[in-house]
């Protein structure tokens, strides 16, 4: 198996610059869920 | 267990490991056996990354946390999605683009052999030890179940992973952990739902969230300690009381905070996911680069959200017992022992005062339904304070029939918070769910366990055995050999599950044995990544400077154990600096000597 086929070769890290919307879109949904569980925590406690 | 659960069991068990067999027959080389053949897509390296993280231990274990502790365990994760982001960015990348079937490959060609094999070794007594205790707690299950020897449960759970594992590699590993893991969490699920519609018809669904949550069940954001008030220094009454350096004092000694939750799990999970190699693994038998790095976001998407599950099914169980007695010790097999005895009229006893602390409670619970229905919040404040009052009374009546068992059966071991989640399915879930949850925790443990040995394989096979012992052989050799040690490690992480015996809490006795040398490791890889200063050799004993720093603080200090994580990953970074500025002064040639005119 050649693996070296699979990839693009000219990844280089860091890359942000494809991957920014993803990074961003985790990060929010993290916020959100944090928010989410700090309301159940203070509106039930 | 009835016939139908047996069946349901035995099929499930069978159908995984025959399709896990017969599906990835004939892997021609090593690489293809240690790593698959680049074919998977990401969300089933998602599911794989997650089912490897997810043992049984989680299953059992973490439904029991949220019944004596509440929710707040899920703070411990709320740093996975953050390190997912930057492994995809720094680490996935890296491995890539130098093709590496491990890891600690890549450290070779960054530093030397020397701290490749360093970091190798540590993974493989890490991983070893771990993977025994990721078989020993379903064993716990089924030697209560089927009153069997733990040690048969124990080696039937072997034999299973080995029939599957040893003769498909990688990809049986991941194909299988796919399907595992739907099971499993199907499983759990519909537990979750059995549970609530065994609740009161009168309760709604808001009402069952508002009392565990006035019980402090859903106590899921600490900004500092939950328990805060008992650890108060001397003279100061309440929290507001306590100065800022104070605070942070008490938050470091917590094991579960929001702090803790989003800056040092973050190092651990940088750790587990970016350098281990049981994930290094799952992920580098992707498609392409892409895949991987969509099979982590995935996992930093659903990770949380499935422990919120998994706990909120055991908050359900809380709700269902406050209105149904539970038994006064969860682990029934060693209760019964313990009352045949000469000593049973001492559990008689302290039987009858539970029933009559238990019809107490459930009136007082009867009474806060009320309130909370009229939503007569001066009531509610009331009864919640008395219901907690009964709680600790019950708290400290189960502490005192521990004690007797203990007194009773002096090798027993006494705690049963990892027996809470399963009594409650054997003793009110219908026939064929019981078979289907004993079922999920098996799967849990092959998946979970499964993952983990294909990494101390490959780890054995490319860091050990083919750089350093048999360089020049055949293909056909190293995927003999590469076989016996994923039957080798099996036969190990067995061995050790029989020799293991639980700590107080077997998930927090894991990540706290990891937390020991996830933090060197981790200081290892950053400072490879981001420090081309540092060389070699100085890597190397800055590495095990900072492990004698972690075990210092493990032994001697009551740091939170997480935070070892940051201390171990900052000393390798502190010391490799530091290592290497001094190597370059002793390298650096002697100035001419002034002449003197």
């Amino acid at each position: 198996m050649n693996r070296s086929t699979n990839h693009d070769p000219s990844d280089k890290p860091p890359v942000f610059a494809n991957w920014s919307g993803w990074y961003v879109v985790l990060i929010l949904v993290l916020v959100v869920q944090l928010v989410f569980y700090f309301f159940l925590t203070r509106f039930f406690e | 267990m009835t016939t139908f659960d047996w069946l349901v069991l035995f099929f499930t068990l069978v159908a995984i490991v025959a399709y896990g067999a017969v599906k990835t027959r004939g892997s021609r080389s090593m690489e293809v056996y240690l790593r698959g053949d680049g074919t998977l897509k990401w969300w089933m390296i998602g599911l794989s990354i997650m089912a490897t993280q997810a043992s049984a231990i989680t299953f059992l274990s973490t439904p029991g946390q949220a019944i004596e502790d509440g929710m707040r365990f899920i703070q411990f994760y709320f740093g996975l999605p953050l390190a997912m982001i930057i492994i995809s960015a720094f680490f996935v990348p890296v491995y890539y683009r130098l093709n590496v079937l491990t890891a600690y490959e890549y450290l070779e060609q960054r530093f030397d052999l020397k701290t490749r094999a360093l970091t190798a070794f540590l993974f493989l007594l890490l991983r070893g030890l771990s993977a025994g205790i990721t078989i020993f707690a379903p064993s716990l299950v089924l030697s209560t179940v089927l009153h069997w020897p733990v040690e048969a449960a124990t080696l039937l759970i072997g034999t299973l992973v080995m029939i599957y594992s040893v003769s498909g590699g990688s990809r049986a590993v991941s194909l299988t952990q796919r399907l595992q893991l739907t099971i499993v969490m199907s499983g759990m699920i519909l537990a979750g739902i059995l549970a609530y519609t065994l609740l009161p018809d009168s309760l709604s669904f808001a009402e069952t969230v508002k009392l565990a949550g006035h019980l402090g069940k859903l106590n899921i954001v600490n900004f500092i300690p939950a328990d805060a008030e008992l650890h108060l220094p001397q003279g100061i009454t309440s929290v507001e009381q306590l100065s800022w350096l104070q605070k942070v004092d008490l938050i470091l000694k917590d094991r579960f905070n929001i702090w803790s939750g989003l800056i040092a799990s973050v190092f651990l999970f940088l750790s587990y996911f970016g350098t281990d190699q049981s994930q290094v693994g799952r992920y580098l038998g992707g498609k392409n680069l892409t895949a991987s790095r969509m099979g982590l976001m995935f996992n930093g998407l659903l990770k949380i959200p499935m422990q919120f599950i998994i706990l909120f099914i055991g908050v359900l169980v809380f709700v269902f017992y406050l209105f149904n007695k539970p038994p006064v010790y969860y682990n029934q097999v060693l209760y019964e022992r313990a009352t045949k005895a000469d000593t049973a009229q001492k559990f008689s006893t302290l039987e009858k005062k539970y029933d009559t602390l238990f019809i107490k409670k459930h009136e007082a619970v009867m009474q806060l339904v009320q309130a909370i229905e009229n939503r007569d919040e001066g009531a509610i404040k009331e009864i919640r304070r008395r219901v907690k009052n009964l709680e600790l009374e019950e708290k400290a009546l189960r502490g005192q029939v521990r004690l007797e068992i203990s007194q009773v059966l002096p090798n027993a071991k006494v705690q049963d918070r990892d027996y809470i989640f399963l009594n409650f399915a054997l003793s009110h879930l219908p026939h064929g769910v019981i078979g289907l949850l004993l079922a999920v925790m098996f799967l849990a443990a092959m998946s979970s366990v499964a993952g983990e040995l294909s990494a101390l394989a490959s780890a054995t096979s490319v860091d050990f055995y083919k750089r350093l012992f048999v360089k020049n052989a055949s293909e056909n050799h190293y995927l003999m050999a590469s076989r016996s040690f994923s039957a080798g490690w099996t036969i190990l992480a067995v061995m050790f599950a029989i020799l293991a015996s639980f700590a107080e809490n077997l998930i927090q006795f894991v990540n706290i044995v990891g937390s020991l040398f996830y933090g060197t490791i981790l200081g290892v890889f950053i400072t490879a990544l981001f420090i081309r200063y540092v060389k070699g050799t100085a890597v190397f004993l800055a590495a095990i400077c900072a492990e004698l720093i972690v075990l210092y603080c493990y032994f001697y200090t009551d740091i939170a154990f997480l935070l070892y994580n940051i201390i171990g990953c900052a000393g390798v970074l502190l010391f490799g600096v530091s290592f290497q500025f001094i190597i370059n002064l002793k390298k650096r040639p002697a100035a001419p000597a002034q002449v003197k005119i």
